[in-house]
């Protein structure tokens, strides 16, 4: 991040007679504030808030530019694109069918498989796709065994934030929190990945316990499911060996890249490119355009343009020293005892993650917590705050039913498909079993940072 | 040129309480694939058809948008679904017949009928607007048979202007 100093060009400071930090913070609060009314579409509000700092001459169209963290915009659209080649395949239905055929359609150990499938699913790629691929082919396993299907999409959103929460592309928080401050992907797998994998261990003894050992179904529907052949849900072979090899490839570049200054968003977009040239290269021109166009619309743009928008939003507010300012009070608060202050980010953003769509709050921390650093004895010695934030803003999102994009994901498919979730029956147990895992993830943080 | 002599006025109708079984038997026995269902006072409610039947037999997973795209895969097992649609058949019309039906009237432009005869199935209602009554059908079968008549009353000598409309049958 460039400091306001060396900015190329300065936007004034004095607004209509304003001061450029009452504009601007007064411009995010508004945004955040229909944001979460959920009244309009978030990308919609996000660009519209980034434009009125501009027309309000808070920052220039430059200053704008430099907002956007672009290494996540191409970190997101590269992975979009190869997640979107790769479902074509047929391997996530392979994969769940193969496993339910391995516990041969045992329910109590399909919960398990199911959840733990998602889990890693969602650690290596996105989480909304991850459960739009799983959640299908678990409705109709469930349907087959006839057991109920609330408990399997319970534990399937469940999974899939803990899941993402282990490595720096599993997750919206951690894919912003790494490129914002340099965190590699192995970074996050040895500091986050044990939480992560201690929660999902004990959630999905949980689950077995509510729900799992009671569930029950005859021989006949079991015999059924492990008659299923699951090489006949694989579509394209071919196409499957090319995205496995790019996924193994890019994985290899974000382990190995970090090192040589390769930051994450590069790695993923020549990913895409070059599984799209894998695809592409043996037809003609045209044929050629329709492909890459149809991976291309793949791409979540609503997402794309709702994160360009908000880093502007956030940058008016840097830009205008309004974080700093808000980072100096964080301090006071704390006594800038990094403990303390880890345990406030993580219970706090657990809780708001919850209730209101995480990635603001975090675009918001990041800055922050970032000018905090000088007070705390430096960028290293802050290190534990961000893994605080990630736990608690990835885990947080299983709070309630609209924490994170896949909950939302799961739910409205489920009614679509005629099992639908109700609000306050999901909130009654997710929100204490998500206080659960921040209690683990507490003691996580407390025993990996702070005792030596 | 509207398609007004291309309507069937007088339609074969189901009732919503009408049990799919016996449904099923009405268009066995009339030879044909689907049956506006309307209530006591004529008011038209929707479309029973042998399709909507067979939809039903599959899993809700495969159904739902961006669900599952294929069930190759459960090859080898068989789901019961003989068992399934001895079910639906004790379930009355009215589970299970198509209520979101795209309706026309008798000024819609020909092209414009046989193009969403395509895109929504046959038949399509026709219905008064106030009342929401059942005044007639049309299908891809009696929009074949009008152009036939037409070419016929053609060859007898007979003077078609295309923009006037026809009486009706």
């Amino acid at each position: 991040m460039i400091p306001a100093e060396d900015a190329a060009h300065h936007a004034t400071n004095i607004v209509l007679g304003l001061d450029g930090m009452i504009v601007a913070s007064s411009i995010l609060v508004a945004a955040y504030a229909f944001i979460i009314s959920e009244r309009l579409n978030r990308a919609i509000i996000s660009l519209l808030g980034a434009g009125a700092l501009a027309f309000t001459g808070v920052l220039t169209q430059d200053l704008m530019v430099e907002g956007i963290d672009f290494n996540t915009i191409f970190l997101l659209i590269g992975m979009m694109v190869i997640v979107a080649i790769t479902k074509r395949t047929g391997i996530f239905q392979f994969v769940a069918i193969l496993a339910a055929k391995a516990v041969r359609g045992n329910p109590r150990l399909l919960l398990i498989v199911l959840s733990l499938i998602t889990a890693v699913f969602s650690a290596l790629l996105d989480n909304v796709t991850t459960v739009l691929l799983i959640v299908p082919i678990t409705l109709l396993l469930t349907e087959q065994l006839e057991l109920p299907t609330y408990p399997f999409l319970f534990a399937l959103i469940f999974a899939s934030n803990i899941g993402g929460t282990a490595t720096l592309i599993g997750d919206p928080p951690n894919i912003l929190i790494g490129s914002a401050v340099g965190l590699g992907f192995m970074d996050f797998v040895y500091n986050v990945g044990p939480a992560a994998l201690i929660n999902m261990l004990v959630l999905l003894l949980v689950f077995d316990v509510i729900w799992g050992r009671k569930f029950q179904t005859s021989e006949e529907a079991r015999e059924q499911l492990v008659q299923y052949d699951p090489y006949e849900a694989l579509t394209d072979i071919g196409l499957l060996y090319k995205s496995l090899f790019t996924l193994f490839l890019v994985l290899m570049g974000f382990i190995v890249g970090h090192g040589y200054g390769l930051e994450p968003g590069t790695v993923a977009l020549t990913g895409a490119a070059f599984l799209m040239l894998l695809e592409n290269y043996r037809l003609k021109p045209e044929e050629q355009s329709h492909k890459v166009q149809e991976s291309l619309q793949q791409v979540e743009w609503e997402t794309i343009f709702f994160f360009i928008g908000l880093f502007i939003l956030v940058y008016g507010v840097e830009h205008t020293g309004v974080l700093n300012m808000l980072a100096a009070h964080m301090i006071n608060l704390t006594g800038g005892d990094v403990f303390t202050s880890a345990m406030a980010i993580l219970w706090s953003s657990a809780i708001l993650s919850a209730i209101v769509d995480n990635i603001p709050f975090v675009a918001t921390m990041i800055p922050m917590i970032e000018s905090m650093a000088p007070q705390m004895g430096g960028e290293s010695a802050i290190e534990p705050l961000w893994w605080a934030l990630s736990l608690g803003a990835c885990l947080g999102g299983n709070g309630s039913l609209i924490g994170a994009s896949a909950n939302v994901m799961v739910a409205s498919f489920a009614e679509r498909a005629g099992h639908r979730i109700p609000f306050l029956k999901f909130l009654a147990l997710a929100f204490p079993l998500m206080l659960l895992s921040i209690v683990i993830s507490t003691g996580y943080v407390w025993l990996a940072f702070f005792t030596s | 040129m509207p398609f007004e002599t291309a309507i069937i006025t007088d339609p074969l109708t189901l009732s919503p309480e009408t049990k799919v079984a016996a449904a099923l038997e009405f268009v066995k026995e009339h030879r044909i694939r689907a049956a506006p269902v309307v209530d006591e006072q004529g008011v038209f409610v929707g479309i029973f058809s042998i399709s909507r039947v067979l939809k039903k037999l599959l899993p809700t997973a495969a159904l739902v948008d961006e669900g599952l795209n294929g069930l190759a895969f459960t090859v080898g097992a068989a789901p019961g679904i003989a068992k399934k649609l001895d079910k639906i058949k004790q379930k009355p019309v009215k589970e299970i017949m198509t209520e979101d039906v795209y309706a026309v009237d008798g000024e819609t432009a020909f092209w414009e009928m046989i193009r969403l005869l395509l895109k929504y199935g046959s038949p399509l209602p026709i219905i008064e607007k106030e009342s929401g009554k059942l005044t007639g059908i049309i299908s891809i079968q009696s929009v074949v048979h009008d152009l036939e008549d037409i070419l016929e009353r053609m060859a007898e000598g007979q003077t078609i202007i295309e923009t006037s409309k026809l009486t009706k049958k």
